[in-house]
């Protein structure tokens, strides 16, 4: 087998016993070394940390739709936003929900949500709405679903900025509990990993990547592309609406403006950067892109240089796309990843 | 006419004009590289913003008007020359990206010089006054706007359809090979188009900033977006397409904001992008063109 | 006149992946008509397209005699090549469909700087086509197979050739039109035209022929009069349908 392997290329053989103890050990391994962080960084590092979890989660997840099924969608914002706002409300104390949320019915003003089902409700919302959408927008191909998922950004923020009675509007529902901390980001990313990564070589991830190379001649070897399609939109909108749910748990704030297209195009970055299809790809310009963001707001703030980090993206999107259009990875894994993680693939 | 409806229906006009004139030059770039070009809102910043320099820097109005002509075909020039060009023969997807890519860059390079605050952008005070015609009244810039538009398109039109660099464009745009067999130097034919498309949009910026009074690094997002959505009304790469989009888009906004209760007024845009996702579903070749090319 | 016009010297060429043309060699001369024949995919279409400059050889020369001197064709953009006198016309016509008729015959006489001898020009080949004086404002797109071909030809015309190449001027044509087709082509050649043709037509194309070239996976196999190919047993059975 040559050194990068290519996607999916073997049949599965027997079960990969082999493969998911090693995928265990390895998360048991992560979660210890973030303990250790925990306890040692301060209040911002555990944040950051929470921040960069959450990032690699997103970017995985858009790889799931844009990256191995091909589809060049923009909608992640418009899902986290939806997550987010459903589990926020939801999720709110009783005692403010009369003062700030005057829309809302007095069944749900009466009613704390308890976190978990909180979030569990705006991935569901998020999920209900990705196929609602799906059915009809995924029709549209290129740069066509591009522009209509970016229409669908702009439509949940208009509905967000204007039910003044639910979202409160422009200024945003602030005051939200903190109930997010780095645990339930790393936990979450490691689930994404693991699905995605479990996906990518599984048959269903065989049928996306058939979609994405051709999809005609995915349909005449069988391959129901519609219904790949939702699937993989509808997967990715609810992994983004967990995201959402539990960013608004961890900053406290939901505004309609910070899911704007702005953070489409970070995310569109990352995929494009790490390389389409590639999982450690979007991982690793994930982490990158969202250091170099944070590591730049000092300098930003401080002499006032507001926009360094995203013109930085940009230029570095643009160099990627002339000099190795490819992104790093291509649409495969790194050898070594696979032959870690799939022993059984590599005899 | 009431002066109700006779306002809004100058308002739309004028709306629609601006919406034309962006709408015309994105889509002659569609037309020519099969590029929806993000970065097309931008160069309305751009153009709005130097004119501002310009005034501030007392230049008479007519010369602004001239020059932000100009200031735009260099800005949609330099972009199709630095970025386009080299990656010609991407694919759409990949282009697609590089103009959001440019976009932000332009955005964010504003708001690294510029700084994120509004500025007002003040027409000189004859613009301001109101011209009356028998009994109802519209804005002396509404009035400019539309008429100057009016001027604009047809210059492009005729430049497009009576000329030979024209006919090189449109030869260009629906086959490019061919067009290059012929002798055409496709790549100084393509700069033009992006020339020319940028100028209006360039112009367009000063309108934008002298109605509605005030600019910001980021104002060229909703034109660029209401030009593609322009541009899909009447169907994407046909100029007569843009223009018809680009009205019929101003008046029905117009329209939505007028005629419903003001509560959803707000929901200009929503309804604006509802209408887009229909119309790529229900009728993807725009509502005027009969020829079918294929959305992928 | 027996310097060749066109004389081509060790092309290679690569297409994506595969290699279409090895060490190919072949010359044109004054006045004459050269087909090129072959199956499908044997690398004629990509000959024309590295002599009009749309493919960049690998290695090789082009040498085209022509008004401006000899030039090296491998070292130009389409345009120039354009200018310099020889005219790519291409397979399936390729006409621009949405310009009307005159507009597209125009778009042939872009590069030219004597727009003065136009008006003449375009009488004449009016003269060949008639229909096309017929149809001029009409869009191209409206003019059944045959006419946009006649069109297409019309069109390189007016590019006003020295060396004129025809990739598949018979395709997909009915038989009345590629009848007409071919009477054109040998009254250019007795106005002085050179023309390198290409068909899969391959009886009607050394019938016309002085002399033809016949290509196989991207070589040259076999050279020589129109007539002697015509009676070469090998290219009676591989390209003239003769079973015997």
């Amino acid at each position: 087998m040559s050194k990068n392997v290519p996607d999916a290329l073997a049949l599965p053989q027997a079960r990969p016993l082999a493969g998911g103890l090693r995928l265990a050990a390895l998360v048991a391994l992560l979660l210890a070394a973030l303990w250790l962080a925990s306890s040692v960084l301060s209040a911002y590092g555990a944040t950051l940390a929470a921040l960069v979890c959450l990032n690699v989660a997103l970017a995985v997840s858009l790889q799931l739709t844009n990256g191995l099924t091909g589809m060049f969608s923009l909608g992640h914002p418009a899902f986290m936003m939806i997550g987010a706002y459903v589990a926020a409300v939801l999720g709110y104390p009783v005692a403010r929900k009369s003062t700030m949320l005057s829309g809302l019915p007095e069944a749900l003003a009466a009613w704390q949500a308890p976190f978990v089902v909180a979030v569990a409700l705006g991935a569901v919302a998020a999920g209900v709405a990705a196929w609602l959408i799906g059915l009809v927008v995924l029709r549209l191909k290129g740069h066509y679903l591009a522009v209509a998922t970016l229409g669908l950004i702009v439509i949940v923020q208009g509905l967000a900025l204007n039910w003044q009675g639910i979202t409160r509007g422009g200024s945003g529902l602030s005051g939200i509990p903190r109930k997010t901390d780095i645990w339930w980001c790393a936990g979450l990313m490691i689930a994404v990993l693991v699905i995605v990564w479990r996906l990518k070589f599984s048959s269903l991830g065989r049928a996306m990547m058939a979609t994405r190379e051709d999809q005609l001649a995915a349909e005449c070897i069988g391959v129901r592309t519609a219904r790949v399609k939702l699937v993989a939109f509808v997967l990715g909108a609810v992994m983004a609406g967990i995201v959402g749910a539990l960013m608004a748990h961890l900053i406290t704030v939901v505004t309609p403006r910070s899911y704007g297209i702005t953070l489409a195009f970070n995310l569109v970055v990352m995929v494009v950067i790490g390389g389409t299809g590639s999982i450690t790809g979007a991982v690793i310009a994930a982490v990158a892109i969202t250091l170099m963001g944070e590591g730049l707001k000092p300098l930003e703030e401080g002499m006032g240089l507001y926009g360094l980090s995203q013109m930085m993206v940009a230029l570095a999107l643009v160099l990627v796309l002339r000099f190795r259009p490819q992104g790093l990875f291509g649409s495969g894994e790194p050898g070594w990843l696979i032959r870690f993680f799939r022993p059984e693939l590599s005899r | 006419m009431s002066q109700y409806l006779f306002q809004q229906l100058v308002n739309g006009l004028s709306l629609g004009s601006l919406y034309a004139l962006i709408a015309i030059g994105f889509s002659m770039i569609y037309g020519i590289v099969r590029l929806i070009n993000f970065a097309h809102g931008d160069v309305v910043m751009v153009g709005a913003f130097a004119s501002l320099a310009m005034v501030q820097a007392g230049v008479p109005w007519s010369m602004v008007a001239m020059l932000a002509l100009v200031i735009g075909a260099a800005a949609g020039m330099t972009i199709e020359a630095a970025v386009f060009r080299p990656m010609r023969g991407a694919s759409q997807v990949t282009g697609f990206i590089a103009t959001l890519a440019v976009s932000v860059l332009i955005q964010n390079g504003a708001l690294l010089l510029l700084s994120g605050q509004q500025r007002t952008f003040q027409f000189p005070a004859f613009m301001r006054q109101r011209v009356s015609l028998g009994g109802v009244s519209a804005s002396m810039t509404d009035v400019a706007i539309i008429v100057l538009a009016v001027v604009l398109i047809a210059v492009l039109l005729f430049v497009v359809y009576r000329t030979r660099l024209g006919t090189a464009m449109r030869a260009t745009s629906e086959n490019l090979l061919a067009a290059r067999l012929m002798g055409v130097p496709v790549n100084r034919t393509i700069l033009a188009a992006f020339g020319m498309g940028s100028a209006l949009a360039g112009i367009a910026g000063l309108m934008w900033g002298g109605k509605f009074g005030q600019i910001d690094p980021l104002m060229g997002a909703a034109p660029g977006l209401k030009a593609f959505i322009a541009c899909v009304i009447g169907g994407v790469g046909s100029i007569g397409g843009a223009l018809l989009g680009g009205y019929l888009l101003g008046m029905a906004e117009v329209l939505f904001v007028g005629l419903l209760p003001p509560e959803y007024a707000s929901y200009r845009d929503t309804f604006v992008f509802l209408l887009l996702i229909v119309i790529l579903l229900v009728k993807p070749s725009g509502l005027f063109m009969r020829h079918v090319e294929e959305r992928a | 006149m027996n310097a060749p016009l066109l004389a081509i010297e060790g092309l290679n060429l690569r297409r994506g992946a595969t290699h279409v043309l090895h060490d190919l060699t072949l010359d044109i001369r004054r006045g004459e008509i050269v087909a090129l024949i072959g199956a499908n995919g044997a690398g004629k279409s990509s000959t024309l397209q590295a002599i009009s400059g749309l493919l960049r050889p690998l290695s090789g020369r082009i040498a085209f005699d022509g008004p401006d001197g000899a030039i090296d064709l491998t070292r130009l953009a389409p345009e120039a090549i354009v200018r310099a006198g020889v005219v790519h016309c291409p397979e399936g016509r390729q006409i621009f469909r949405s310009l009307t008729v005159r507009e597209n015959l125009m778009m042939g006489a872009y590069p030219r700087t004597d727009r003065e001898n136009l008006p003449a020009e375009l009488d004449r080949v009016h003269e060949l086509f008639p229909i096309l004086a017929e149809r001029a404002k009409l869009a191209a797109g409206s003019l059944s197979g045959g006419e946009q071909m006649m069109l297409a030809m019309g069109r390189s015309l007016l590019s006003k050739p020295v060396l004129l190449l025809l990739d598949e001027p018979s395709l997909g044509l009915a038989p009345q039109y590629i009848e007409r087709i071919f009477d054109v082509i040998e009254q250019l050649r007795s106005q002085g035209a050179t023309i390198l043709l290409i068909e899969q037509n391959a009886a009607m194309a050394l019938e016309i022929a002085d002399r033809g070239y016949v290509l196989e996976h991207g070589r040259i196999t076999l050279t020589g009069t129109g007539a002697d190919l015509a009676r070469n047993d090998e290219v009676r059975r591989a390209y003239l349908g003769d079973l015997g």
